[in-house]
């Protein structure tokens, strides 16, 4: 498991590939999107997965205005998140792995609803960078426990990789790092 | 010949490495509200001196000497100072220099650390939602959080540290929670602002509360935040916000301010025309930095001698980029697999294995205390709580945390003896988890024992 970071987005509104048109209060629909919910991945390879089989294109330039992410190559998935419990979302984690040697894959997540909070210095801008953990979707006090639309950053990590010319492989899975189980406890 | 051929390859590894490259640093465990150091290293590869000037990406961080010469092949280092005060769990802070030999390439490093929150519970807030402030709203009643944590006996608040001035805050009578109402010179639009409160613990001597509200003054936007989701660039990326006044007067608007945002602004009379309706045309040009917009607007309302904020939020992408649906990517997978594939079936049944790991029990007489676990991935720490009874003031006992083992088969066991309780006295534990991301949970029930 590599490196992980996240960020968070306000995305109401959200447009896959025309322009944005909001007007006093109403907008363009969003893009319907399937929740994400039991096990699963996704693979791809940021070296070759842009056009003609090149590298990927730089989508995104900084982490939160904090962290430069210019020129290195990403993909963006969009993810859907049912709100947490029984009868919705079941998936508690995303992950990220590389087997591509001197490239830290790094994920950052961009969920919806929380502009607010980054624009007032709210999470998760005080909690930025990379992780050693996957990210914990049932977490109480990250707004990315909260449903919605997000957005998914596959790229380099800007300190460790030297982004400008970082890429390679990525596997992303969710559901696969779950929460802690209490198997037995006894005092003595 | 092998002497010459490591020399060979040494002189192309150093060739290749960028003028100027940096080392992270690690400023440990720390609880908020405090500020943290550690000292970063920055190597000079290059043959030529280099003068390299340091700089802190956040906004409250700093990093000492600002500039400094590094001689060829030599290290200089840097004091990074992080303000940790509102975060929680993993924390990492930025920090970059660029040097006179590459003035356009900034060299990133990072302090980072483990932030534990005091506080049990989520990161605390009091959300208002929206309050009337404006023109026929009653005033807003007063709202509050209680605090509290097991990390110390006899938690308390002690006073406001710091507060917005348009905020009214007092401690409550006991000792645990905050109270806060909203002033008639509140700001109109989105709020968002931290209460600083001091406690009677040298763990955390202050602890932050986050208010959150939406003030509707008499001039009220129809949107606030105003989110653009997916932006390209290239796209006419415009929103249309309706300005209207509950009182039905006409308004006008001033200087419009913008924060982090590179757009246009326009004020245009509504359509169809309407007493004290106007419309903000704001437009996100191609000179935003692509990534995360999240800026504000601010407008000047001269007439209420107020200012109305807006919250603008959007993802900013290049034209031709394509964002996939990860769910849809992952049922073109399923669907190309020939074979079913069991491996995440295998992978969690061996995490729910019991298997439990061997782990030394320690000596003493205390109470003695075993668990074993599954899944540890987020776990960061265990913390012991003890009470005398039940029910009552429970608090940690473990100085340090209990790390987590992750063990391969996912499944761990641990023993921790109590030696600090008196013989023939009864005592009630419960373990809890701290997680990566600085949130506390209850792994077990409290458990009784008498110490012998």
């Amino acid at each position: 498991m590599k490196n992980v970071a996240m960020l968070l987005l306000a995305c109401s509104c959200a447009s896959a590939m025309g322009s944005v048109y909001a007007a006093g209060g109403t907008c363009a629909a969003p893009v319907a999107l399937s929740p994400l919910n039991a096990a699963g991945s996704a693979s791809g390879n940021t070296c070759t997965d842009g056009s003609g089989g090149g590298a990927t294109a730089n989508q995104v330039a900084s982490y939160c205005g904090i962290q430069d992410l210019s020129n290195q190559p990403q993909e963006v998935y969009s993810v859907t998140l049912a709100a947490a419990g029984s009868a919705g979302r079941t998936a508690t984690s995303l992950s990220i792995s590389s087997t591509t040697a001197a490239f830290s894959a790094t994920m950052y997540l961009f969920p919806g609803t929380t502009a607010a909070d980054c624009a007032n210095g709210g999470p998760p801008c005080g909690q930025t960078g990379d992780k050693t953990s996957a990210i914990d979707l049932t977490a109480t006090d990250v707004a990315v426990a909260t449903a919605g639309t997000y957005y998914l950053v596959i790229g380099a990590n800007q300190v460790e990789a030297k982004a400008a010319t970082a890429c390679g492989d990525y596997n992303l899975t969710w559901n696969n790092a779950l929460p802690v189980k209490l198997q037995g406890f006894s005092v003595h | 010949m092998l002497p010459t051929l490591f020399a060979t390859l040494f002189a192309a590894a150093q060739a290749q490495l960028p003028s100027l490259t940096a080392e992270p640093c690690d400023f440990g465990e720390t609880y908020q509200l405090s500020a943290v150091h550690c000292t970063a290293a920055y190597t000079n590869n290059s043959e030529k001196p280099m003068r390299v000037a340091a700089q802190a990406a956040m906004q409250f961080d700093k990093v000492a000497p600002a500039t400094v010469s590094i001689a060829p092949h030599s290290t200089a280092y840097f004091e990074l100072t992080a303000n940790v005060e509102n975060d929680r769990g993993h924390a990492e802070h930025f920090f970059y220099a660029v040097s006179d030999a590459d003035t356009g390439l900034k060299v990133y490093t990072k302090a980072s650390g483990f932030v534990v929150p005091l506080l049990d519970g989520p990161a605390p807030q009091i959300d208002f939602g929206v309050v009337g402030m404006g023109f026929g709203a009653t005033e807003p009643a007063p709202k509050s959080i209680t605090l509290d944590t097991h990390e110390v006996a006899g938690f308390r608040l002690q006073s406001i540290v710091k507060a917005p001035v348009y905020l009214d805050c007092k401690i409550g009578d006991d000792g645990r929670t905050l109270i806060v109402s909203f002033k008639p010179s509140a700001p109109w639009g989105i709020v968002g602002e931290y209460v600083v409160v001091s406690t009677n613990t040298p763990k955390q001597p202050t602890v932050s509360v986050r208010i959150k509200a939406d003030v509707h003054g008499d001039v009220v936007p129809g949107e606030n935040p105003v989110q653009f989701g997916i932006m390209r660039l290239g796209n006419k990326n415009e929103s249309l916000i309706q300005l209207k006044a509950l009182s039905g007067k006409d308004f006008k608007v001033g200087k419009i301010n913008l924060e982090r945002l590179h757009a246009e602004t326009e004020v245009k009379p509504c359509i169809p025309a309407a007493i004290g309706c106007n419309t903000l045309h704001l437009s996100i040009l191609d000179t935003q930095p692509l990534g995360m917009v999240s800026g504000r607007v601010s407008i000047e309302l001269p007439e209420y001698d107020r200012q109305l904020n807006l919250v603008v939020g959007g993802l900013l992408l290049k034209k031709d980029a394509i964002v996939k649906d990860l769910k849809e990517t992952d049922a073109q997978r399923q669907s190309a697999v020939t074979t079913p594939s069991n491996t995440v079936d295998l992978r969690m049944a061996l995490r729910n294995a019991t298997k439990p790991v061997d782990s030394t029990t320690p000596p003493g007489n205390g109470p003695l205390l075993k668990w074993s676990v599954a899944n540890e991935d987020f776990v960061y720490g265990y913390i012991i709580y003890r009470s005398a009874t039940e029910g009552g003031a429970y608090s940690r006992v473990n100085a340090e945390f209990i790390y987590p083992q992750k063990s391969e088969t996912g499944a761990s066991t641990y023993q921790w003896r109590d030696s600090s309780t008196v013989p023939g006295h009864e005592y009630w534990y419960y373990i809890g988890v701290l997680k990566q991301n600085g949130a506390r949970q209850d792994l077990t029930g409290p458990q009784k024992v008498v110490a012998k």
